[in-house]
């Protein structure tokens, strides 16, 4: 690191190479994600909330492309709050993620972000949907980011069905953990979101408080 | 979705595989699936073992190009049985992941094979190796400038639990560790192995640990499936066992 140009950051594209994770409970959703944001080998946000909201009880997770992401869910938001105005009650989380589906399959050849959207509505109470290159469905949990491909093998191992919010929780940080210690774009803290019909409640973990596993 | 930084471009036939070994209190299992592939889109043989004896108490796994791997273990069991008998004692199992490194590190352009070897020997008990490129894993010097004058500190050599299992990847390293994972598979369940993996488990926990993962790679990886080839080896002797895939642990979504 003694002699290095230092200027590539400058003219590569900003990524999120992140870690997100949504999981479905009895009762609600969480939420999960690392706060590192990468352009090339430099970390250029290294605090970023990745859980960005597009309604009360309706987030999303951000993966690929930060600029990609970001105005996604940030257009998703604007469309949601018209819908939610005309049907005058709150929306569903199936319109959120279909808002979400439609960008991201009308525009796949030009955008390269990947959201994950999950929430709760009286409906169907806690639901997660991931919206991969346009596809829409609906799953009890979503791994998504750089980071994912490390934690499979474990979220395959541990998901069970009917589990509490705070096992939930719990759950969402270990995988951050994991996915973190192993991807080099992944890292920080991690937020983690907590959507239930009594609320939102926004946590956020740092980095020294993380689970630590048997080789550190 | 990010894709993985991976060469997948192997020439040939390839394993793209799981492979992974981990040591226990009293021995390692070592283990692995059964598929070869062509190009990631055929699958040329289900039930191919790519756990491969080279001495009676050391084991390798193979990954990578399968022809690589499989000339690169035939020269190491004849280099170890030379060397077997000038000794006048079975090798260790640094003896055997060291072969396997100077064959992959002197021929590093032309291979494409990695490998995990592990196994039991008298003197440090039960291993488990990798090997890399350069050799430099022990001492280090660092240079540090301060007011335009140099200082040469040479890093002390931290005693450390004598590595078990010994890695060889792409390029020749030799790192040994724990527990280790290596093929196509593996990147997905470092998340599992470092959560689940402790020191000094017994046999059968961690016979189910590496079923476990085997089976979770197996899960998502395209490339890695077939049966589950498990090899125990203690101080006793070599025990193997074959889960076929009907037998393999299944998870919450199957």
């Amino acid at each position: 690191m003694l002699q290095e140009t230092g200027t590539e950051w400058l003219s590569q594209e900003v990524k999120t190479g992140t870690t997100i994770i949504a999981v479905e409970f009895d009762g609600g959703v969480v939420l999960g994600s690392d706060s590192r944001v990468s352009a090339g080998a430099s970390v250029v946000n290294r605090v970023m909330n990745k859980l960005s909201p597009l309604h009360d009880k309706i987030y999303c997770a951000l993966s690929g492309s930060a600029a990609d992401a970001q105005t996604i869910a940030e257009v998703v938001h604007y469309q949601l709050d018209v819908h939610s105005i005309e049907i005058d009650e709150d929306p569903q989380v199936r319109s959120a993620a279909t808002l979400v589906r439609n960008i991201s399959y009308k525009y796949k050849e030009e955008l390269s972000a990947h959201l994950i959207v999950a929430g709760w509505d009286r409906r169907d109470g806690g639901q997660v949907f991931a919206t991969l290159s346009g596809l829409l469905t609906r799953q009890p949990f979503a791994v998504g980011g750089s980071g994912s491909s490390y934690v499979y093998g474990f979220v395959d191992a541990e998901f069970r069905r009917g589990m509490s919010k705070e096992e939930c929780q719990q759950f969402v940080v270990n995988t951050l953990s994991l996915a973190i210690n192993r991807d080099g774009s992944s890292g920080g803290v991690a937020y983690i979101v907590s959507i239930d019909e009594h609320g939102t409640e926004e946590k956020v973990v740092l980095g020294n408080d993380l689970p630590t596993f048997f080789d550190q | 979705m990010e894709k993985r930084s991976v060469d997948s471009r192997v020439r040939g036939v390839s394993t793209g595989t799981t492979i992974l070994a981990a040591t226990f209190d009293g021995g390692v299992v070592i283990g692995s699936d059964s598929r070869a592939s062509i190009g990631g889109e055929y699958v040329s043989s289900k039930t191919i073992n790519k756990v491969v004896q080279v001495h009676d108490q050391i084991f390798c796994c193979m990954a990578g190009s399968l022809a690589d791997a499989q000339a690169v273990t035939k020269a190491a069991k004849f280099h170890l049985s030379f060397h077997s008998v000038q000794m006048e004692t079975p090798p260790l199992v640094i003896a055997a992941a060291s072969v396997l490194q100077e064959l992959c590190y002197n021929n590093k352009e032309e291979l494409q094979a990695g490998f995990i070897t592990a196994g039991w020997d008298r003197k440090k008990g039960p291993q488990v190796g990798a090997g890399r490129g350069d050799s430099h894993t022990g001492s280090r010097d660092t240079a540090v400038q301060s007011n335009s004058t140099y200082w040469r500190v040479a890093a002390v050599l931290i005693p450390c639990v004598p590595p078990q299992v010994y890695v060889v990847p792409l390029g020749g390293m030799l790192v040994g560790q724990p527990v280790t994972i290596g093929g196509s598979g593996s990147t997905y369940i470092y998340g599992y192995v470092d959560a689940k993996y402790k020191p000094n488990m017994s046999r059968e926990e961690c016979l189910q640990f590496a079923t476990n993962a085997l089976a979770l790679a197996m899960g998502r990886d395209n490339v890695s499936g077939g049966v589950a080839h498990l090899v125990v080896i203690t101080e006793t002797g070599v025990e193997h066992v074959v889960v076929p895939g009907n037998k393999l642990p299944k998870f919450h979504n199957e």
